[in-house]
């Protein structure tokens, strides 16, 4: 149970909580949050996407707010998990883009189109297997995916992925295990013991 | 590396946003928020008050702020005069209880708001322009904490306008088209409205047993009187009553309505009417709203939650929510001061946006 002292900073359910009655109180809320949401979006769509959906899911939140689980603290698992109901809209989009990138090492997602070779990590040969990566990520299904990337890219436990995406954390597991799997054997050319399982939680 | 750090690594150059570029969803979400700020009841459930309180504090509390209060609890236990609710001024002439004072008030209300000249429901798209004033609004630091506020929306909800920076903002509320075969009070739960409220007020039965059940009805539809998550601190403490649910949903209703052309008068007598059946309600002569204006406060909860009416007209003016002191969230202010008000200093029908 959480009871917030008179010094200790609102958290996400405070702020809900307080945007009952006070609207404004929900601006906080993206202050706190549409930066990262933005740029999780932006991975997987290109920030011009992004714009509109972190826009979208802060006004559909807002507008949900009263229904809101006090008992989660942490707003993330609620904001990703509308989120995700928007990109899963442009999720032929998001293939397309991935398969592009594997096609002709341009990433579309990427405003200039650059490819980001020099900022990778050159123990491997990165641009090969940045663009085997896109393409093992195309090949997804998107429940798989939206699960590898809340983990991988938004740092959602399974648990809070489990409540983004209303599904078993026994369904988060297969999932992910599934995604992973793949992405493995995509890129299975690449210095196998390099590859190793990883426990993320 | 595994193939987790991979992942994590694939399109990591790609940049987390600044405030420029997160500026115009802010914009929007800031639109849609106020867009609903002046319309929809800002006083807050407060659903520990009661438990927390107890009879006894509430009553002390009454007597520092200088209420004429009976605790929801004991309705008609205590008895006072005139403004001296003090237990030792019990003795004097005619006792009469708090939920008298409030039967003949609102029995008043009643029967003037029926005289009231009868103003036709205006068309969808009929622009209203509001001047609100308001007392408690976060960020507010003039000195006297007030600000006032100007804002146009149409009869429907449909649209919404205001200046920013000088320059008319119109905008297509988001949310704003009505769902089409609910009853006016889904409606008005789906979309507060003026006119969702007005259709919902003019569709309650007349009685007041009646239409606190039908409240009751459109409350249950609602969520249910807390809507606050079963197992949350506050929902530990204490549920609110039946008696101040119906009436915050009846203050909901009528406040949305006051920012169209108000209720259709006998509707509105229906609701002055009901209230004064709901246990526990009381009133408060010579209050001061935001914009200045004398006006009386009628509660449910021992007056800490107050609708305003006018003295002579009766019609709805305001709000007013005084502090309980506590609260789940941070520390409030001492118990009894005035935490928010919330006046409509002009609600008129205009042309267009931005007329005045």
């Amino acid at each position: 149970m959480h009871v917030a002292g008179p010094h200790e900073p609102p958290d996400d359910a405070d702020l809900i909580q307080r945007s009952w009655q006070d609207a404004e109180a929900f601006a906080r809320l993206y202050d706190r949050h549409a930066a990262l949401l933005h740029r999780y979006v932006a991975r997987r769509l290109g920030d011009g996407v992004a714009d509109d959906i972190v826009a979208d899911a802060f006004l559909d939140a807002f507008r949900r707010r009263r229904k809101y689980d006090l008992k989660v603290r942490d707003a993330r698992p609620w904001l990703y998990g509308i989120a995700a109901n928007l990109i899963g809209k442009h999720s032929r989009a998001e293939v397309r883009m991935l398969r592009a990138y594997a096609r002709t090492g341009r990433d579309p997602v990427r405003a200039d189109g650059a490819v980001s070779g020099d900022e990778i990590d050159s123990r491997l040969s990165a641009q090969a297997v940045q663009r085997d990566l896109a393409a093992a990520m195309a090949a997804l299904p998107a429940a798989d995916r939206d699960v590898l990337l809340m983990i991988a890219w938004a740092d959602l436990s399974y648990r809070e992925v489990a409540a983004a995406l209303h599904i078993p954390v026994g369904t988060v597991r297969s999932r992910l295990h599934r995604a992973r799997a793949k992405v493995r054997a995509a890129l299975g050319g690449y210095d196998p013991t390099a590859l190793r399982e990883e426990p993320v939680q | 590396m595994t193939d987790l750090d991979l992942i994590r690594d694939f399109r990591a150059d790609v940049p987390t946003p600044g405030t420029a570029r997160l500026a115009a969803g802010r914009a929007r979400l800031l639109t849609t928020v106020r867009a609903e700020r002046p319309l929809h009841r800002r006083l807050p459930s407060r659903p520990w008050r009661l438990v927390a309180m107890g009879a006894a504090a509430a009553a002390a509390v009454a007597v520092a702020v200088g209420f004429l209060v009976v605790p929801a609890t004991r309705p008609a236990a205590r008895h006072l005069t005139g403004a001296s609710p003090s237990p030792s001024a019990s003795s004097a002439s005619v006792p009469v209880t708090q939920a008298e004072v409030a039967a003949r008030i609102l029995s008043t209300a009643a029967s003037t708001v029926t005289r009231a000249p009868v103003k036709s429901e205006p068309a969808p798209d009929q622009w209203i322009y509001h001047k609100t004033v308001q007392y408690g609004q976060p960020g507010v630091v003039s000195p006297a904490g007030l600000s006032t506020s100007e804002d146009w929306i149409t009869f429907d909800g449909s649209r919404t306008a205001y200046y920013q920076g000088g320059q008319l903002i119109v905008h297509d509320t988001v949310g704003g088209t009505h769902a089409t075969g609910l009853s006016p009070v889904a409606a008005f739960n789906a979309n507060a409205t003026p006119k969702t409220a007005y259709d919902a007020i003019a569709s309650l039965p007349a009685a007041p047993n009646a239409l606190l059940a039908a409240v009751d009805k459109a409350i249950a539809q609602d969520g249910g009187i807390a809507s606050v998550a079963a197992g949350s601190p506050i929902s530990a403490v204490a549920p609110k009553t039946k008696g101040e649910g119906e009436f915050d949903y009846l203050i909901l209703l009528l406040w949305n309505a006051a920012g169209g052309v108000g209720a259709p008068s006998a509707a509105q007598a229906a609701t002055f009417r009901a209230m004064a059946a709901i246990p526990g309600v009381t009133i408060q002569q010579e209050v001061t709203d935001a914009a200045g204006a004398k006006a009386i406060g009628v509660s449910a909860d021992g007056g800490y939650d107050q609708l305003l009416l006018d003295p002579v007209t009766y019609q709805v003016t305001g709000l007013r929510q005084l502090s309980t002191g506590i609260g789940p969230i941070e520390q409030g202010p001492p118990r009894g001061t005035l935490d928010l008000s919330l006046a409509y200093a002009t609600v008129m029908e205009v042309a267009s946006p931005g007329a005045r």
